[in-house]
């Protein structure tokens, strides 16, 4: 399932409470879903660039096991924005619910 | 070619030097642990790098959300023109074909001020065009100065294109206002993707 618009805001979720590269958000991602939340692993990077240049995350470059990684770790205006989008998601989900319950 | 050599090739795609540069690290990066990832539950090797290259996706739909993110060739291009410091470029001998060239432009430059004067539509346009080189000297370094100045240039520009198209000659406005269009296309696009901090001062305009 794709659900357009949502990457960037599982990204700042991603990295709520620690740093991380690339591809291990994308794996958090996909599993925390169970595997529901798919999406191509291509478009991860332009949506961090995108994060990147609205201050949301920033990114360094670390060492692990001799390999040379970029991290990325969340900023205060990125946690502003995830628990905006959170409170979105949760009035937006509310109003869905009650409209399939009532069909 | 690789499989992964080949989708770099396509989502780097019109991205400048420096970007595809940028693409390529963390793509290979990425590409590298989902490939050992694969390799860890037994793929053969083949495989490994099919199942990588595949969960990337189509490489032409991220180059297009690159292209939303990062400078492209076009936008690094203007870029260098805007930083450009003649002064920084090492003394030149004046040779005997330089003196044939700058003569040659001269003449052209004549020519073409013989043919504005001449066409009394295509002085207006002249004259917006001198007073935009002009422009150059104000000191637009802000955010509020650059959007007054690009309002101002607009309005003289096209002002001026509906003055010079009464006139009876539309394709010199109409050529400036394309120019003019494009190259505040790929501004716009620029001030997007760069932090306030690296703009140079034209990038203000």
């Amino acid at each position: 399932m794709n659900l357009r618009g949502t990457l960037p805001t599982l990204i700042l979720e991603a990295l709520e409470h620690r740093p991380d590269h690339g591809y291990s958000i994308a794996q958090r991602i996909k599993t925390r879903s169970r595997g529901v939340l798919d999406f191509k692993e291509g478009t991860l990077y332009p949506t961090l660039h995108k994060l990147e240049q609205e201050n949301l995350v920033e990114s360094y470059e670390d060492v692990e096991k001799g390999r040379t990684r970029r991290y990325y770790r969340i900023t205060k205006a990125g946690r502003g924005a995830l628990a905006a989008d959170r409170a979105e998601w949760r009035r937006i989900s509310r109003a869905v619910t009650l409209i399939l319950n009532e069909a | 070619m690789t499989l992964i050599e080949r989708w770099l090739v396509a989502a780097t795609h019109g991205l400048s030097a420096e970007s595809a540069a940028q693409v390529r690290a963390e793509i290979h990066e990425h590409y590298q642990s989902a490939h050992e990832a694969a390799l860890a539950v037994g793929l053969p090797s083949q495989e490994a790098d099919l199942t990588a290259v595949t969960a990337l996706g189509e490489a032409r739909s991220a180059n297009r959300q690159y292209r939303r993110v990062l400078l492209t060739s076009r936008e690094a291009n203007l870029l260098r023109l805007m930083t450009f410091n003649p002064s920084s470029l090492p003394p030149r001998r004046v040779t005997a074909g330089k003196w044939l060239a700058g003569l040659l432009l001269a003449e052209a430059v004549a020519g073409l001020i013989l043919l504005v004067w001449k066409d009394r539509a295509l002085l207006y346009l002249a004259a917006v065009l001198v007073a935009l080189l002009l422009s150059r000297w104000l000191p637009v370094d802000t955010l509020p100065r650059g959007r007054t100045y690009r309002w101002a240039k607009w309005t003289a520009l096209t002002g001026g294109a509906a003055l010079t198209g009464w006139y009876g000659t539309p394709w010199a406005p109409l050529a400036a206002l394309c120019i003019s269009a494009y190259s505040d296309y790929l501004r716009m696009s620029i001030r997007r993707k760069l932090p306030i901090g690296q703009w140079p001062k034209a990038l203000y305009r």
